[in-house]
């Protein structure tokens, strides 16, 4: 049998029906990345942040994933986030045979 | 004689028009030279540190950059994208011995615009691979076909690669460090032959299912691992090489990147 590994993944939950509010905070992480573009040599090139097509999907809901291994971008990241959306975010166990 | 002057390829890539790889002559006999010691049959040339862009082609990407855009340095003139900000992996320095940048991903990939397609019908394949684990964790990694159990599996007991419908050949070796590694997968369907070679040393072969039926195609890169892996150059050829061809490869792979 084959050996599936789990690790955690920050994610902020949403319905599978409210792919508007999902669509609604990728959207505003990404248009303030783009602001970002060009201070102190930031560089940010993308159509979105998440796809909410692609989006995993975690006990019925989906995932907006908000780990980012790119600490400048992760701390622009945080910027966006409210405290209420900062308090939401959980870890969500991901298996690599979910992985795209 | 003139740096780049000599011209070893000449084709026409899949998109259209003419392209030309050129050599040059501190290149033959490997040890880290601007091409490959071999380009014949080479269908896909990944390099971390040549034609790697933060946006659609414009900007070239520097260290701790995401990574938008690569471009295929074969005559297949492959283009590789993520337009999606959360899956994009980064340009990284200094992973590897020479300080040579490389590719990080962790759930991140870059989308082939032509597929790795290795059908029943073509006979021969080659396959390199650079990586280096951040934990000696098994890795699905790099190359792997959407919706399907094709991909590439670096796991702690054996090397698997899986074909468009999920099935495996494999071949053992242990692997339970984060050492970086060269892996070379050769196959000769005409053999029934699927070989397996780290850091130009071979390692073993398929022995127990048949490699005649086994169509094999991957539509991205870096992709299928929830950890941390860094990449670097990745070769694929539609030829089978033999040792000698995968020695020579191997070390001029390694001249870029010190691994043995």
């Amino acid at each position: 049998m084959e050996d599936i590994k789990y690790i955690n993944m920050k994610a902020i939950l949403f319905t599978q029906e409210d792919t508007e509010g999902f669509n609604a905070l990728q959207e505003r992480i990404h248009l303030h990345l783009l602001s970002k573009v060009g201070v102190d040599g930031f560089h940010y090139s993308a159509d979105c942040w998440a796809d909410v097509e692609e989006a995993y999907v975690y006990e019925d809901q989906l995932c907006l994933p908000v780990n980012e291994y790119e600490p400048v971008r992760y701390s622009y990241l945080l910027e966006v986030l409210t405290q209420e959306e900062k308090d939401s975010i959980v870890d969500v166990p991901v298996s690599d045979e979910n992985i795209e | 004689m003139i740096k780049g002057d000599n011209i070893l390829n000449v084709g026409t890539p899949a998109g259209g028009g003419i392209s030309i790889i050129a050599a040059d002559p501190s290149s033959s006999g490997g040890g880290g030279g601007d091409n490959p010691p071999i380009t014949d049959n080479l269908s896909l040339l990944l390099r971390p540190d040549v034609d790697v862009y933060s946006d659609a082609g414009v900007t070239p990407a520097v260290a701790d950059d995401n990574i938008r855009q690569m471009n295929d340095q074969s005559v297949t003139g492959n283009i590789l994208t993520q337009t999606v900000g959360i899956s994009q992996p980064i340009l990284k320095e200094g992973i590897f011995g020479t300080g040579i940048m490389s590719i990080q991903a962790v759930n991140d990939w870059l989308n082939f615009s032509i597929d790795v397609d290795i059908p029943n019908t073509q006979n021969s394949w080659s396959l390199y691979m650079t990586y280096k684990k951040a934990t000696s964790h098994d890795i699905y990694g790099a190359l792997k076909l959407n919706g399907t159990n094709g991909r590439t599996e670096w796991l702690s007991h054996e090397h698997q690669v899986k074909d468009t419908n999920g099935s495996a050949r494999d071949i053992i070796y242990s692997e339970t460090d984060t050492n970086p590694r060269i892996v070379t997968y050769t196959l000769d369907r005409g053999a029934n032959e699927f070989k397996m070679y780290i850091n130009g040393s071979y390692i073993g072969e398929e022995t127990s299912s048949s490699v005649v039926n086994w169509p094999v195609k991957f539509d991205r890169v870096y992709a299928h691992s929830t950890r941390t892996v860094n990449y670097g150059d990745i070769l694929s050829y539609d030829a089978t090489h033999d040792a000698t061809q995968v020695a020579q490869v191997a070390d001029w792979i390694n001249g870029r990147y010190q691994i043995y």
